[in-house]
């Protein structure tokens, strides 16, 4: 977003700004992947502070109402201890047994249970504020420029973790990033109440009343997928009567332009209007009413960084292991040359695409994410933690969800501790410690840790 | 970023760093620049944009309306005329604004408001850049001609004929250098909250014991001692009743003007923890045994902390003439000015007006003011290009 014309340029003068804090750890974000870092890190015997631009925590959880947690019993370590309190606060359900697809959970006691982690742990939070840019000596990250109430101030550390969601801080210190041409779909999932249980959970005929809704007009084809679903239900979902819509999407925008950006929101926004009368006509759905659209649309990617390890295609469908992984991952997807499940042109609920899927032989393994693809190259005392890692396009599309979040937020805590404590640079911290500790701390990163056998493929916890 | 000066990091707090001159690109130049998406700038950019003049608006948040979907401030006034007759009318019409039946003033559904205010900014054509933050204003001369703006894309700058700073804070007028008044007395920060399953007959019938009932339950250790002593359900429309919701007044706290940022992260984790711990409560209530948690408030709801000294600071005794086209012109225009600054208007929650004024002003009064910096604003933009 840039204007034309002439001079299309201010020149700003070098301008005093104060520093308002300092920590051994700045954690840049406060979602999946900068709580589960900031926890870590302040665990692990480290002063930390997380920067959150919103007042919630949890991210894309929260707040663009992706309430489920895929492929996460096999994630260990922060993901399985998240589990495990929202189980035991009502947020999902205690009786699902482990090795399901899919744990469906209630965001708003999510809310709860990480805030009482970061306050457990000791993390200092400070809400409501952006991060604006990274403030750079000698090639190295020495803290971020941030904005808020009380104006233009920086604070400063000794490792900055960017759990932005969209590299903001690799990107304004200048760190090399992956090519990236092809926006998957944005989701807008949308909260509602007077949900009929008793009727809704018979999806037959729902994609042919989405589909003959689209060819009568109805409904805008670019707006919306084939079909809906009601996303994720915990207990106290279903008990309040309430759901969260999956169905309504934005295509080819680009999440870190602004305009862009403004223009899915508003979109969106508009799209789930226009998806109430529609969904009144289901049945269990007569009765239904808007709560909310999510807080913010939903990201699936963005800008990812060129880091010192490239994760690969190769890496996930072998299987591979690398000296320094942070965690392992199990993975169970189609073995499609550019696989990517939400392509760009919102094709995902075509005839052709589900064919081709089909066709495709599935893929079940075991790898593993080396500490590397947290390292943007050439810049120091910087780590990466969430989607924007550095993977290769198809590789992202397989490791990208709320549980690898949450695994690359572990690994880029504890490694920080581990630098500060020994003074050491960020490439520099023991490898075999770090493992050890993030094995300690439950992560599934020793040998023969992830039993596959014990994988369930599906689950109902849509209706 | 490339700095002067970087100490090692724990000497460096409370000192000063020198962020480096640099040329910031032109996002777009426009006639008029409204900071802030909440009532009163959207009532400034239409009203901008019907007067004329190029119009863009900023928000930070994604959605539109400030503290009623962010906070569940739900008020609305009740009036007839201007543009917060038109915001009222579109939500009546669609059942999303009524009486609340615990009270006797009017309410909005905060997810309907978010449209009607979208549709009246799209309808006018209002240019909109969501998920941006108005930042430092561009000063020349001593006049404000625009400002910077933060976000995704980066840093950028937006020239302007005028500026309005609708941020509920005055923040661009303070960056600018306007005079501004801290309000000694503390303000209220409040967690607000959605409840879904009430019983509203029996609720009702059952308020008057609320008091007394929380005070057992703290005398016996069931409540927490520092939990909220009253208890108020507001917010609930014809709509709202049939689905059985309404909302809490949740937890509040007093807190000063300058320390709210420092420790609102504090503050809003207390409130929640708070808020669960008050539930279990809330169930064993006549008419409240089923209720569930729908969500809690985005964000606090914060009270007036700070606001601009203008030309003039209106009295409560001259809260009237905002319904008098003349009496606004000579009393709530120079209100709208910031004292010793041209080019910039301060409207909503931090414009120039005496606590008490602020406080009649009441519900009405973001939408008719930022309605007002809205038609200076394009009276200001005739005038300079008559010079």
């Amino acid at each position: 977003m840039t204007a034309q014309g002439e001079q299309n340029w201010i020149e700003e003068q070098p301008q005093a700004v104060p520093v308002i804090d300092c920590a051994d750890v700045l954690v840049c974000g406060g979602g999946a992947g900068g709580v589960a870092a900031a926890v870590s890190a302040a665990r692990n015997g480290a002063d930390v502070l997380m920067i959150e631009r919103d007042t919630t925590l949890g991210g894309t959880g929260p707040r663009s109402f992706v309430t489920e947690y895929h492929q996460a019993f096999f994630t260990g370590g922060i993901m399985k201890e998240v589990i495990g309190r929202l189980r035991a606060n009502g947020g999902a359900d205690p009786n699902l047994e482990d090795g399901h697809f899919a744990v469906p959970f209630d965001p708003e006691i999510l809310k709860f249970v990480l805030s009482e982690m970061v306050e457990e742990a000791g993390v200092r939070v400070l809400p409501q504020s952006w991060v604006t840019d990274a403030i750079i000596e000698e090639g190295a990250v020495r803290g971020v420029v941030i904005e808020n109430k009380a104006g233009r101030q920086a604070v400063l550390a000794d490792v900055v973790i960017d759990a932005t969601g969209d590299a903001d801080v690799a990107a304004r210190a200048g760190a090399p990033m992956q090519e990236y041409n092809h926006p998957q779909p944005m989701v807008m999932l949308f909260q509602i109440g007077g949900v009929d249980y008793r009727h809704s959970q018979d999806r037959k005929g729902r994609t042919e009343m989405v589909k003959a809704a689209k060819a009568a007009g109805v409904l805008q084809d670019d707006v919306y997928l084939d079909n809906f679903s009601n996303f994720g239900i915990a207990p106290s979902t279903r008990e309040g009567q309430m759901g969260y819509i999956y169905g309504v999407r934005v295509l080819q925008r680009d999440p870190y332009d602004a305009d862009d950006l403004t223009d899915a929101e508003v979109r969106a926004r508009q799209g789930v209007r226009a998806f109430m009368p529609f969904l009144r006509t289901v049945p269990g759905f007569e009765d239904a009413y808007l709560i909310k659209a999510a807080p913010m649309i939903g990201v699936r990617d963005s800008r990812r960084i060129l880091g010192d390890y490239t994760l690969s295609r190769e890496d996930i469908l072998e299987g591979l292991f690398h000296e320094d992984d942070i965690f392992k991952r199990y993975h169970r997807l189609p073995d499609t040359l550019g696989f990517v499940r939400h392509p760009s042109d919102g094709s995902e609920t075509s005839a052709a695409f589900r064919e081709r899927l089909a066709n495709a032989k599935t893929v079940t393994s075991v790898f593993g994410v080396p500490y590397g693809c947290l390292l943007p190259q050439g810049i120091e005392n910087l780590l990466v933690a969430g989607k924007t890692v550095s993977m290769s396009y198809e590789a992202h599309s397989r490791c990208r969800q709320i549980p690898d979040c949450m695994a690359f937020g572990q690994a880029a805590g504890t490694a920080a501790a581990l630098a500060c404590r020994d003074g050491v640079m960020l490439r520099q911290v023991d490898i075999g410690e770090l493992q050890a500790v993030l094995i300690a701390q439950g992560q599934n990163l020793a040998d023969g840790a992830i039993d596959i056998s014990k994988a369930k493929v599906h689950n109902m916890v849509r209706d | 970023m490339s700095t002067n000066i970087l100490e090692r990091t724990s000497r460096a707090v409370g000192k000063e760093i020198i962020l480096s001159g640099r040329r910031t690109p032109i996002y777009r130049s426009v006639d008029v620049l409204v900071c802030g998406g909440g009532l009163s700038g959207v009532a400034a950019a239409v009203s901008a944009t019907r007067g004329g003049a190029r119009t863009l608006l900023v928000e930070r948040n994604v959605v539109l309306g400030g503290n009623g979907p962010l906070s569940f401030d739900l008020a609305l006034a009740s009036v007839d005329a201007g543009f917060a007759a038109e915001v009222l009318k579109r939500l009546e019409q669609s059942g999303d604004a009524g009486r609340d039946l615990f009270g006797d003033g009017l309410v909005h559904d905060p997810e309907a408001l978010k449209y009607v205010l979208l549709d009246l900014v799209q309808g006018a054509g209002v240019q909109l850049l969501l998920s941006s933050w108005a930042a430092d204003p561009i000063i020349r001369e001593g006049v404000v001609r625009g400002a910077m703006v933060e976000n995704k894309s980066g840093r950028f700058a937006i020239p302007a004929a005028v500026v309005i700073d609708a941020t509920g804070d005055g923040e661009l007028a303070m960056r600018a250098g306007a005079p501004m008044r801290a309000l000694y007395e503390p303000a209220t920060i409040a967690m607000n909250y959605r409840i879904g399953g009430v019983h509203f007959a029996r609720a009702l019938k059952g308020q008057a014991d609320w008091p007394r009932r929380i005070a057992e339950a703290k005398g016996s250790g069931a409540l927490s001692s520092d939990q909220p002593d009253t208890l108020a359900l507001y917010g609930v429309t014809d709509a709202a009743r049939e689905r059985g919701v309404a909302y809490v007044r949740g937890p509040s706290c007093r807190i000063d003007g300058a320390s709210t940022i420092a420790h609102l992260g504090e503050q809003e984790a207390r409130a929640r923890t708070l808020i669960r711990g008050f539930l279990p409560f809330l169930r064993t209530l006549p008419g409240l045994e089923e209720s569930f948690l729908i969500d809690v408030a985005g964000a606090m709801q914060i009270g007036r902390l700070r606001h601009v000294v203008g030309g003039h600071v209106l009295r409560m005794d001259e809260v009237a003439s905002i319904r008098e086209q003349e009496a606004m012109a000579e009393t709530v225009d120079p209100c709208l000015r910031p004292r010793g600054l041209s080019g910039l208007l301060v409207t909503g929650r931090a414009v120039s007006a005496e606590p008490a004024a602020w406080q009649a002003l009441g519900a009405g009064g973001s939408l008719a003011l930022g309605e007002r910096a809205g038609t200076l604003a394009v009276q200001d933009l005739a005038a300079l290009s008559a010079t």
